[in-house]
């Protein structure tokens, strides 16, 4: 990790030694009560729930689900995320389901599980490493299918690696990498037909609303004129709780499919005019994505979660070192 | 950051040349190792030459 300060030179060189390493702080995972939490220092940056997760009592348990980050935290310790909203018991903080897919002459819905077709869950850990630099998990997730007659089978497994690059002390931003290697789990394909919401979703904190948050796109559009635009990153940010503020800024990268993506945002009327805030790389938007057997396809995502004010410029720096790695000579 | 006192043998130098602004934001930076046949059981650090001299930087 390079750090960066302002002035500082754009050469940087750097020596291989042989030599014990000096000491540092690890960036680490907790494992406890069914989630992973990843901690800088005393700082909780993003929880990954791998227990099923059910819904308020009295209401309907086809909403449980696994697999989901919540919270993410913002530097300064704030919740940026929501699960289980009234308005909407199927949003899980940030989490990745295919909406209208086809599978075996079946239309499957692994979005809206209320309808019990489909659903996602944890299967196991790959990995969970932590260290010096990042702390990073991977979770092979399968995306099941429920049969009408009962049964169920898995039609896709997502192996999503989770990689959060240990903040500068203080630092009032840290990074994190969300990486989706599908592949079908069957010989059966996987059709996701064009639909205006699914995948990459983020259900934002319940402390924002219409009048104290905003959002900019890559292409300069705003939260009213977003919605159904393509982008390559979108600033999310607003008031938080403290007297603070903060956000996270979307990145998607270059070799997604459909990229620059399609993004589904609710605008400032959504949820009954209150304005609550959800974001969706979404990029089967407007085109289908046939995932074949045999092959693996890779969605990459970059976040960059903040305090105070995020700016265009400051977006597409962030953007342009995740789309196009420096290379050493 | 700690300044890596001694004399340890230099195994490899690189340069990164940061030619896009970055407005102030962190870079992850990935190299491969494998070209330098280093043994699993050596023990290495990664250090940066600013004016000089070498400050210990983590890596993985």
């Amino acid at each position: 990790m390079i750090r960066q300060s302002e002035g500082k030179d754009k050469k940087h060189s750097y020596q291989l030694l042989k030599s014990a390493p000096g000491k540092s702080g690890n960036i680490t995972t907790e494992d406890k009560d069914g989630a992973l939490t990843i901690i800088a220092g005393n700082r909780n940056l993003l929880r990954y729930y791998y227990k099923t997760v059910y819904p308020p009592a009295g209401i309907d348990t086809n909403y449980k689900r696994s697999a989901f980050i919540h919270p993410l935290w913002a530097p300064h310790g704030q919740e940026l995320t929501r699960i289980q909203p009234t308005d909407h018991y199927h949003h899980y903080g940030i989490w990745n389901p295919w909406t209208h897919t086809l599978f075996e002459n079946d239309t499957v819905d692994f979005w809206n599980i209320k309808g019990r077709k489909g659903t996602v869950r944890f299967a196991k850990f790959n990995s969970i490493t932590n260290g010096p630099v990042y702390a990073e998990f991977e979770a092979l997730h399968e995306h099941v299918v429920f049969k009408n007659d009962g049964s169920e089978k898995v039609a896709l497994n997502e192996l999503q690696t989770v990689r959060v690059y240990h903040p500068a002390e203080k630092s009032d931003y840290y990074i994190v990498d969300i990486t989706s290697k599908m592949s079908c789990a069957s010989q059966s394909p996987l059709l996701i037909v064009a639909y205006r919401y699914g995948g990459f979703g983020w259900r934002a904190t319940e402390f924002w609303d219409k009048n104290n948050s905003e959002m900019l796109t890559s292409e300069g559009k705003t939260r009213d004129n977003t919605d159904g635009t393509k982008a390559r990153w979108c600033i999310v940010q607003g008031a938080l709780p403290g007297n603070d503020s903060g956000g996270v800024v979307m990145m998607s990268y270059p070799a997604n499919y459909n990229h620059p993506e399609p993004l589904r945002i609710w605008d400032k009327n959504a949820n009954g005019g209150r304005g609550d805030v959800f974001a969706n790389f979404a990029p089967t938007k407007d085109k289908d994505w046939l995932l074949e057997p045999g092959k693996t396809y890779i969605l990459k995502y970059r976040l960059v979660v903040f305090n105070g004010r995020f700016d265009a410029a400051r977006a597409e720096s962030a953007w342009q070192y995740f789309a196009e790695p420096v290379a050493a000579k | 950051m700690a300044s890596i006192m001694g004399a340890a043998q230099t195994l490899a130098s690189f340069e990164i040349d940061l030619s896009k602004a970055t407005n102030g934001i962190d870079v992850p930076v990935s190299i491969s190792l494998a070209e330098l046949k280093i043994s699993s059981t050596t023990l290495f650090s990664l250090a940066e030459v600013i004016d000089n001299k070498k400050v210990s930087v983590p890596f993985r």
